[in-house]
């Protein structure tokens, strides 16, 4: 079995008091791929921007958790070390590519930036290295253009390569082909895998995409409403889902000879976080709701680390 | 055919040059059908929509027959008689809503616009807020305060409250979520038996539109492909 490379435990985050996420806990091992999903708002992207420390300051707050990262709890770093953590260990990929690299910097510039850690005489040859597992066919010449000069697709893959120059164990993907156009997002997601797996990273992929997250990753955690419903093999998950949530999300994804009537909207719309209460969140819009719902879940802090077994919230 | 669309061509002018963003297209829409527009960004999808409904300048040398009536695409006036045949509902819903406006002067604004005095216009607009799943309660509330789902369907009852016999439906379920993306196409499809719609459906997602469409038009860089 593989080691473990990570594991969120309990991990609950607060937004001006408010809390939006509820005791996350969550695992992922060397070299696996684990996906995030979940609709607009369910807290997928607040959990993992917890784990480099990138949340809002000061309106959010990390109320309760652990986040262990090869063995350091990250929440009891110090800012300095945290920054190192940053840089070496953890890469990020964010949505929107144009927004993540600085306009009036040379791409060359900004891909040193990313290997600062490394002895000067190795820089040029990684980033040429990294440049061509990435598929561009003229390295001189993408170091000395700007963002402005490329496609979207383009600037995703340098993002892709700043994000795994200085060779982190962890790369955080959030919704890294929403911007994309469709044609383009399976190359990017297929060069973002092929490029993780040759270095030895894990990633954490954060999506709202079903037939994205089935593609391509190993295993999956649904989140509803700040909580995880649902976690377990990508196959289990997608062939016999356990959550009624789960369930019904995957009634409403469109995919080949589905017709309108075997979409199923799920009725109501998602609790706003200040309605949040101690039962199951999505007893309101749920067919198999009862009593009890009202009182009780499973929590998700229950699993053991390492455990990966195909796990539900649901008491039903 | 309800609308008859032969060599629309758009050319776009700035510093860097001219782009050819429509070249030469020719279409038709039967009553009743769903016809999407499929094809990458950029390729013309909502140029075309933007060009029916006059919101962009038609070259030299095309023809626009509507409900069997020739309409001089080079003439600004003739696409009022446009509009009120044929509206359109926007991508963005946070974006295609006036933010200082309440859902009944959003809603009521194409009416006035056409002439029609602000009692009717009210009583319509409710009617059609009604029709699109949003209460009385929700008629004085601004935009904020509704979610995704919920603004497109505004943006919705906005293009049917002049009763149009086309909606033109530009990517409006690309900003929402799967579970909201299948009410809104479900409260499309009912909008459409009840309002007896013919749509134009652009889309980038293929499985939405085989789900969606009748009939499917491939663009590529402006062209049919």
């Amino acid at each position: 079995m593989n080691s473990e490379l990570l594991s969120v435990r309990n991990l609950s985050v607060a937004f001006n008091d408010v809390q939006v996420t509820d005791k996350v806990c969550f695992d992922i091992s060397c070299g696996e791929i684990f996906a995030l999903m979940g609709e607009s708002g369910c807290g997928k992207s607040v959990s993992a921007m917890a784990i480099p420390r990138l949340l809002p300051h000061p309106s959010a707050k990390i109320v309760c958790g652990e986040i262990i990262l090869e063995g350091k709890n990250l929440l009891e770093l110090s800012s300095k070390d945290m920054y190192e953590i940053r840089g070496k260990k953890i890469g990020c990929v964010f949505q929107e590519p144009m927004q993540a690299l600085n306009p009036v910097v040379s791409i060359g510039t900004q891909l040193l930036e990313a290997v600062r850690f490394m002895p000067k005489e190795n820089r040029l040859k990684r980033i040429k290295e990294l440049l061509a597992k990435a598929q561009f066919k003229d390295p001189e010449r993408i170091l000395k253009s700007y963002p402005h000069e490329m496609s979207g697709g383009m600037l995703q893959r340098i993002v892709i390569c700043i994000a795994l120059a200085p060779k982190p164990s962890l790369v955080i993907a959030d919704e890294p082909t929403t911007a994309l156009d469709a044609n383009i997002q399976t190359a990017v997601m297929d060069i973002l895998k092929d490029m993780c797996k040759s270095e030895n990273a894990s990633m954490l992929l954060i999506t709202h995409n079903a037939h994205l997250a089935a593609k391509y990753a190993d295993r999956i955690a649904v989140m509803y409403a700040g909580q995880i419903a649902e976690i377990g093999k990508t196959s289990d998950v997608f062939n016999t889902p356990k959550h009624p949530y789960t369930k019904a999300l995957l009634k409403v994804v469109p995919s080949k000879g589905k017709t309108l009537s075997d979409l199923k909207p799920i009725p109501g719309s998602v609790l706003s976080p200040k309605d949040f209460d101690n039962g199951c969140r999505f007893r309101f819009r749920c067919e198999f709701a009862k009593e009890e719902c009202k009182e009780l879940r499973i929590e998700n802090g229950e699993l053991r680390i390492n455990d990966k077994k195909h796990w539900s919230s649901c008491i039903l | 055919m309800i609308l008859n669309v032969q060599n629309l061509s758009v050319t776009f002018r700035s510093k860097s040059g001219i782009v050819h963003a429509l070249k030469n297209i020719c279409f038709s829409l039967g009553k009743g059908e769903v016809l999407a527009l499929a094809g990458e960004s950029g390729s013309g999808k909502s140029t075309i929509a933007n060009a029916l409904v006059g919101l962009v300048p038609w070259e030299k040398g095309g023809a626009y027959e509507l409900f069997g009536e020739k309409i001089n695409p080079y003439q600004k006036k003739s696409f009022s008689i446009v509009r009120s045949k044929m509206q359109m509902a926007f991508q963005d819903p946070y974006s295609s809503l006036n933010p200082r406006n309440t859902v009944m002067e959003i809603v009521a604004a194409p009416l006035l616009a056409q002439g029609i005095s602000k009692n009717e216009a009210t009583a319509k607009a409710k009617k059609m807020l009604d029709l699109v799943g949003l209460s009385n309660a929700d008629t004085q509330k601004f935009p904020h305060a509704f979610s995704g789902g919920q603004r497109q369907r505004i943006g919705l009852a906005r293009a049917l409250v002049l009763e149009p016999k086309i909606l033109i439906c530009d990517e409006i379920t690309s900003a929402l979520d799967v579970s909201v993306q299948a009410q809104i196409l479900h409260l499309i499809n009912d909008l459409r038996s009840e309002l007896e719609l013919s749509l134009i459906f652009i889309s980038h997602d293929i499985d939405v539109m085989e789900i969606i469409a009748s009939r499917v038009l491939r663009l590529k860089n402006g062209e049919i492909s």
